[in-house]
């Protein structure tokens, strides 16, 4: 046998056995060569491929359309390794997905033919299908408690505001009417007291309720994450804790919503803050992974006890004595706006960290 | 897509102009079938104003092809442009239809 018959019985044998689709049409539209996982794809027999063109298989068939348009694109365009995924119903009627590469070939002046090859994605395909409706269904569920929870504080923080406006007013009138009474005074610096906490209640209900919706853009990082950490910086200072403040931002821009982002990491870093006493340490660090935005908030400070982790994003949860308990809820709120997810770890007596991944997309 | 009809000796011939794409196959199949019903089945198609076609467009050709063909007739092509000629070629539908030159060639052929 020469050589060149022997090469030609191997690429032949290497064609047959392989795994994708591979079909070769001519410069006469001629399909010349089709192996048997594209006959299996196609749910045509070899023989039925082979002599036929394009157009008499596939053309007439209106649920093709995406298909077809693959190779109508090589030809217009006369692409070389056009790549594209597409539905394709075959004739028993079963639709599968299939990824497919196409190269126009073109020798000198001289069109040669265009090459096919197929490769079947229909469980890849299925399990992203799944999984999109799984994660569509768990943001709708989400939502919606988000939206209950939502209507259901703007109605506390309406109904609880005016009550406790005249309940501050009229305990201010008792104390200016009873004189220097001592007991009296005391009851009503507690009324006070009391009243002025409600108050604040109030008032974080109103802001997480009040949150705009996301208007996302790019903005430069640096600057963003330096407002930050000035703010912390004065935040530490004003408290007496000489804390640390490390800042590690790799992307040099972000894309998101800087009023909202801000007001999130604000509540996260304050919350480190505040759980951080004594020559402690808090790192933010921003990293971008093409797709999504990661940022991190870790501090050194007491840790959350295992028992608490669950409810930290809760509303009204907190372990601090003055505290409100809607910071982390208020940012966990807008994460979620923002289409992204938060997480916290931590170890009691050595830290926690807080981490942010919001989608993002790739600076054109 | 603009449509121009003339009645002939032979053939219906058929103008087309413009963009033979999928928002427009299904004027093409109405105009196709106003034919056939009028009892033209014998058509040219001059595309010599065609400057694209996609697959829907193509598909729309080989359906409106079987349509004339139930009824005795045929579909002629005439004077493509290179690029939708090359469109043709590759998907063998130069096999399919007969192209001509020009229109009074395809009509003459009937």
């Amino acid at each position: 046998m020469q050589v060149d018959g022997v090469q030609s019985l191997i690429t032949d044998a290497i064609i047959a056995s392989l795994p994708v689709g591979a079909l070769a049409i001519d410069r006469q539209g001629e399909i010349i060569l089709a192996n048997a996982a594209a006959s299996n794809m196609l749910g045509y027999p070899v023989d039925q491929l082979l002599g036929n063109g394009w157009g008499t298989l596939f053309l007439e068939q209106p649920a093709n359309a995406a298909f077809n348009q693959v190779l109508l694109d090589v030809i217009w365009h006369e692409s070389d390794r056009l790549q594209r995924t597409v539905a394709y119903t075959r004739p028993d009627g079963e639709t599968v997905y299939l990824a497919i590469t196409s190269s126009f070939l073109r020798d000198r002046q001289t069109v040669v033919g265009i090459v096919v090859i197929l490769d079947d994605i229909t469980a890849l395909q299925n399990v992203h299908l799944k999984e999109k409706s799984w994660l569509a269904e768990k943001s709708r569920l989400h939502q919606e408690r988000a939206e209950g929870l939502r209507r259901l504080a703007m109605a506390v923080a309406h109904q609880v505001r005016n009550p406790t406006a005249a309940i501050g007013g009229m305990a201010h009138r008792i104390q200016k009417k009873m004189g220097q009474a001592e007991a009296v005074q005391t009851y009503c610096r507690e009324i006070h007291q009391a009243v002025t906490r409600l108050e604040t209640i109030v008032k974080a209900v109103d802001a997480y309720v009040a949150l705009p919706a996301a208007q996302p853009r790019w903005f430069k990082a640096a600057a963003f994450f330096q407002g930050l950490n000035q703010e912390a910086q004065q935040w530490a200072a004003a408290h007496g804790s000489p804390i640390r403040y490390r800042c590690h931002i790799q992307p040099a821009a972000i894309y998101a919503d800087p009023t909202l982002l801000r007001l999130a990491l604000r509540e996260i870093i304050y919350n480190a803050l505040e759980n951080t006493t004594g020559p402690g340490a808090i790192t933010l660090e921003a990293a971008d992974h093409t797709v999504q935005l990661t940022i991190r908030v870790t501090d050194t400070g007491k840790g959350i006890a295992p028992a608490d982790l669950p409810f930290i994003f809760d509303p009204f949860f907190t372990t601090k004595v003055a505290g409100v308990g809607m910071g982390l809820c208020l940012a966990a709120k807008i994460v979620q706006d923002l289409e992204g997810s938060i997480t916290v770890h931590s170890q009691p007596g050595a830290g926690t960290m807080v981490a942010i991944k919001l989608p993002h997309p790739v600076e054109t | 897509m603009e449509f121009y009809e003339e009645i002939g000796n032979t053939a219906a011939i058929l103008k087309l102009v413009g963009r033979l794409d999928s928002p427009v196959v299904k004027d093409l199949k109405n105009k196709v079938n106003d034919l056939i019903r009028q009892g033209q089945v014998n058509l040219v198609f001059d595309m010599a104003d065609v400057d694209f076609m996609d697959s829907s467009g193509l598909g729309g050709m080989v359906a409106a092809l079987r349509a004339v063909g139930q009824a005795g007739g045929d579909i002629k092509v005439a004077r493509l442009q290179p690029r939708v000629r090359t469109l043709f070629e590759l998907t063998r539908l130069h096999q399919v239809f007969q192209i001509f030159q020009d229109v009074e060639a395809a009509a003459q052929s009937f």
